[in-house]
């Protein structure tokens, strides 16, 4: 018996394979960027190396070609940053590849760097060379094996080998006959999972071999869902009969193995297999209203009106996805992903039987790699499905999903053809002139009624080319999280007018158009009528606010402008042009304003909230050291910090962005490029501490000598109000309701878990490892609300009765209220919270509950000026 | 068993010493390791593969210490991997040789290298965390 010690990695370390790939790394970009590889000592093994004899002119000229593009432009170019793209390694195998006369060259220094990067033979004879001699293979050849596919230069063709086709022969001869009569035993779920992950294998050259296990896949996949699959003998001890159609498609596929190498089922083109640019671009588009697709590179333009669609026996019965804000009760003609998916499919249909003839009429026309169809449509659904048909299982779109995958394995697709397909925005997705109307999915319509019409401008046209640039360029404009959601929000309005305007008022896309100025107003009139009756608020369920209907109206006359080219000016509420409909207008807006929310809207926090907090924490504190990292006491801290400084919580705490990530400043023209991508909320840089001379101390002196520091000052550098960089100095406080206790604390949570300067501060540790997240408001408000149940325990209090009045603008109403009860004047309090005073005005207006005595004191007096 | 870790440490992939000295070796973790059985391959390996729980407390050993690869923070314990590409990467290579040498014959040879994950040495006090007795 031994004790064991390993001297270099194992087996079995997670972290094995990443610190070899830097070692290998490392040789390749030895191998690939060595800059006099000829003035190398030729190793052994290279003079070993045996050249295969040079083609004959009939070979050479036979190669198959290609071409260059914007992605691939030949190795002097490369288009690629990547170094290691001369010798591409999987873990310990790599494959050197490169013109027969320099061959040797290339494979010398390729040799010549592994020694490099794992040691010479020579250094250390007790240890095996890093290339073992034994197994060196001494032939180059224009085909080899690498990663079990055979690789051929002339024909720059990838090639699924024959004995891996032998292998799954017999693995499904095997399953043949575990499943014919009369005794059918059945296969094993392990017999099964072999022929399909030997058949994954191959998929990237064999589409076909996909399309013809997709029901077994299924099958499977059923069966281990309902089964105790972690137990290995179940994989083992159990036999499934499978259905005969599976057994049918298996057979079909068996009877395509071993037929040749170069069979294009199960073969491909490197053309068709590595990223370039498309040979052809074609656009689709689906509505309620019917479907059209359009190419510039045949050129081809089609469109179908449902009526078509119904003809042809398409499935016209269906419910839309209730995000798009449809009223439930009216029945859509179809679903939409649905139809986006048939409309690609007729596109592709119509581009292959086209490129098809061309073909047959002379083959010749084939480029080099073959055609790369670049399939644009706005719906990430449909193109999903026609990448990957497993993943739906909705009876029609699999049905119409297989359909056109053994469409595109067909001869002359699976040969020549690789179809992809890219999401298009929808505004952008009008393909010329043809499907503006038909397009459902509106994107940045606030913006795309900026620019002029083309009849309605005397421009020059290189002025006319100017302003469209700009307005281009304004549309393309990063405006960062929080309004790309209001545009959104703005869209999804625009879409549910637009279906309104179909459904029920009955236009179209044809008649759309024509619609003239009074009919507009009168629609929109009607609309706001509608709306007001019918919507209601998804979270309260009260009718919408004046403010929504307003916004309502705002898209949807953005959304006639867009589609109509009427003046903006007529479709504002404040319009002159027709008085009695403007009046109209405004009675309903304010019919609905007068029945605003009820209050309390935003109750403030009181005293007995944060001693509840704070009692928590130090509860929390109690049971472990470390607690001050997490969410509790980091919500404490910035609750503390908020109702000094009044700010919203997006100045502290992410709003809109997903967790894990923060929302940033915008990258365009508008910030410094200092600023830019740099988070929203308050960085380490904003937060200054002083001490009592007004003296600047660096974090870590403050967090050593937490007692000598006497002031915070803080960097509102960015404002959701005009001015910017603004500064306000705070002085440390008594109680635990202290400014720059605060400050101290949240900055020694994020130096202790290692933020980033470029990070935010409002962070928490989310693992017990030390990883950390960014604080969310919503994390926010649920603390708070403990704090009220802790504060009163009684379910009448005013505060439980109204506890959802408690959310994040709690701070700010606890800070203007705090101020205000001090008497100072609204001009004060709004200049200290840089607030507008209409503002200050409003919230202590709305509030039903001022804050007590101690917490104004505490926060009136912390504030210098 | 006993003749292959002879075999291994002839060829300096491990330490073999008496069993009774792990009583003395500061820091010493012992971790399981299994002989991994492939295809008939007349060379088993050492494999430590601690993923196989023995207990209700056994958190999966030293392995579970390590973070996914790539993972955020933690590149110096686990660095991102890229092997992913590699056979992408090849084809993109012979795609742009055929476009610089159109009538040229390209030659290929595929190699690799021999215990390969025994190339990377462990500092001396990282090699005791992997221990097998």
């Amino acid at each position: 018996m031994h004790l064991v010690i390993p001297v270099g990695t194992i087996f079995g370390a997670r972290n094995s394979p990443s610190f070899y790939m830097e070692a290998g790394e490392t040789r390749s970009h030895l191998a690939g960027s060595w800059p006099d590889a000829t003035s190398l000592p030729l190793q052994d093994l290279v003079e070993q190396v045996v050249l295969p004899p040079s083609p004959t002119p009939a070979e050479a000229a036979a190669f198959a070609q290609a071409i260059a593009d914007s992605q691939h432009q030949g190795i002097a170019n490369p288009t690629t940053a990547n170094p290691e793209r001369r010798l591409p390694s999987f873990v310990d195998d790599s494959c050197t590849a490169h013109v027969s006369w320099y061959f040797r060259t290339a494979i010398n220094v390729v040799v010549w760097a592994a020694s490099i990067a794992f040691g010479f033979p020579s250094e250390d004879p007790t240890h095996p060379p890093c290339i073992n001699p034994i197994k060196w293979i001494k032939d180059a050849a224009v085909r080899v094996k690498f990663l079990g596919f055979l690789l051929d230069t002339r024909q720059m063709r990838v090639i699924w080998p024959l004995n891996k086709q032998a292998k799954l022969s017999a693995l499904l001869l095997e399953l043949f006959l575990q499943q014919s009569p009369p005794h059918r035993r059945g296969s094993t779920p392990q017999s099964i999972a072999k022929i399909l992950g030997l058949l994954r294998h191959g998929a990237m050259v064999a589409p076909l071999g996909t399309l013809q296990t997709l029901r077994l896949q299924f099958f499977l996949n059923d069966i281990v869902s309902k089964a105790p699959a972690k137990l290995r003998r179940w994989w083992q001890g159990i036999r499934l009969v499978l259905p005969c159609p599976i057994i049918n498609d298996l057979r079909q596929l068996q009877s395509t193995l071993l037929s040749d190498e170069l069979d294009p089922r199960w073969s491909r083109l490197i053309g068709l297999i590595i990223p370039r640019d498309p040979t052809h671009i074609s656009r689709s588009d689906a509505s309620m209203n019917g479907m059209g697709a359009w190419s510039a590179d045949l050129p081809h333009m089609r469109r179908l009106s449902m009526a078509d669609l119904k003809v042809c026996a398409i499935p016209t019965h269906g419910r839309h996805n209730p995000q798009h804000h449809e009223p439930k009760a009216e029945q859509a003609p179809a679903h939409i992903n649905t139809l986006e998916f048939f409309g690609i499919f007729i596109k592709l249909w119509f581009l292959l039987r086209s490129l098809k003839e061309t073909y047959d009429a002379d083959p010749t026309t084939v480029p080099p790699g073959g055609f790369r169809i670049l399939a644009l449509a706005n719906n990430t659904s449909a193109l999903s499905w026609l990448q990957h048909a497993t993943r739906t299982k909705h009876p029609v779109v699999c049905r119409l999903a297989r359909l056109l995958t053994a469409f595109l394995s067909s001869p002359f697709p699976a040969a020549f053809v690789r179809v992809q397909g890219k999401h298009l925005p929808g505004l952008k997705n009008t393909a010329g002139s043809s499907l503006p109307i038909l397009t459902r999915t509106i994107v940045g319509i606030r913006y795309a009624t900026i620019p002029p019409s083309s009849s309605s401008t005397n421009m020059p046209s290189p002025a006319r080319r100017l302003v469209l640039a700009c307005l281009s360029n304004q549309q393309r404009t990063d405006r960062g999280l929080v309004r790309n959601k209001n545009d959104r929000t703005m869209d999804s309005q625009a879409s549910a007018f637009r279906s309104w305007l179909f459904t029920t008022a009955g236009y179209s896309d044809i008649t759309l158009p024509g619609m003239t100025e009074p009919d507009a107003l009168a629609v929109l009139a009607t609309y706001l009528d509608f709306k007001a009756r019918t919507a209601l608020n998804p979270q309260t369920s009260d009718p919408i606010q004046a403010k929504t209907l307003n916004n309502h109206l705002q898209a949807a006359a953005a959304y006639l402008c867009l589609v109509t080219s009427l003046s903006v000016s007529i479709m504002s509420s404040s319009s002159s042009s027709n008085p009695r409909l403007t009046s109209f207008f405004a009675d309903i807006l304010r019919s609905r304003a007068k029945w605003a929310a009820p209050h309390p809207k935003r109750l403030p926090y009181t005293h007995a909230m944060f001693q509840a907090l704070a009692s928590m924490v130090k509860e929390h504190l109690a049971t472990s050291k470390s607690a001050h990292l997490d969410l509790l006491h980091t919500v404490f801290d910035w609750i503390c910090l908020g109702v000094f400084t009044g700010s919203r919580s997006g100045k502290y705490a992410q709003t809109t962005a997903p967790k894990g990530s923060f929302a940033k400043v915008p990258d365009s023209w508008a910030p410094p490029p200092k600023w830019r991508n740099q988070p929203l909320v308050f960085l380490l840089s904003d937060f200054t501490l002083l001490d009592e001379n007004l003296c600047v101390m660096p974090p870590h002196d403050a967090l050593k000598n937490p007692k000598r520091c006497c002031w915070l000052q803080i960097r509102y550098r960015f404002d959701k109000s005009t001015t910017n960089f603004s500064l306000r100095r705070y002085c440390r406080g008594k109680g635990f309701l202290c400014p720059a206790f605060a400050a101290l604390s949240i900055i020694r949570r994020a130096t202790t878990l290692q933020v980033p300067c470029n990070e935010p501060l409002g962070v928490y540790r989310s693992n017990p490892t030390g990883s950390y997240t960014y604080l969310r408001s919503s994390e926010i408000i649920t603390v708070m609300r403990q704090a009220v149940t802790a504060a009163c325990p009684n379910p009448l209090h005013h505060h439980r009765i109204n506890i959802k009045a408690v959310i994040a603008h709690s701070n700010r109403v606890t800070a203007a209220e705090a101020l205000f009860s001090m008497k100072l004047s609204i001009e004060d309090v709004a200049f200290r919270l840089r607030w507008k005073p209409e503002s200050v005005q409003r919230c202590i207006r709305e509030c039903s509950q001022f804050v007590d005595d101690l917490t104004a004191a505490t926060i009136s007096g912390a504030a210098i000026l | 068993m006993d003749e292959h870790l002879r075999k291994e440490e002839k060829l300096s992939y491990h330490i073999l010493l008496p069993r009774f000295l792990f009583r003395f070796l500061f820091g010493l973790h012992l971790a399981l390791f299994r002989v991994a059985y492939k295809n008939n391959d007349p060379d088993p390996r050492l494999c430590v593969d601690p993923t196989s729980t023995v207990s209700k407390t056994d958190n999966g050993n030293s392995n579970a210490q390590i973070p996914d690869p790539g993972a955020h923070r933690g590149h110096d314990k686990n660095p991102p991997i890229h092997y992913g590409t590699a056979f992408m990467r090849q084809l993109v290579w012979l795609w742009n040789l055929r476009i610089s040498y159109p009538q040229e014959e390209i030659l290929q040879l595929a190699d690799d290298v021999s215990v390969a994950f025994h190339r990377i040495l462990y500092d001396p006090l990282m090699a005791l965390v992997f221990a097998t007795v």
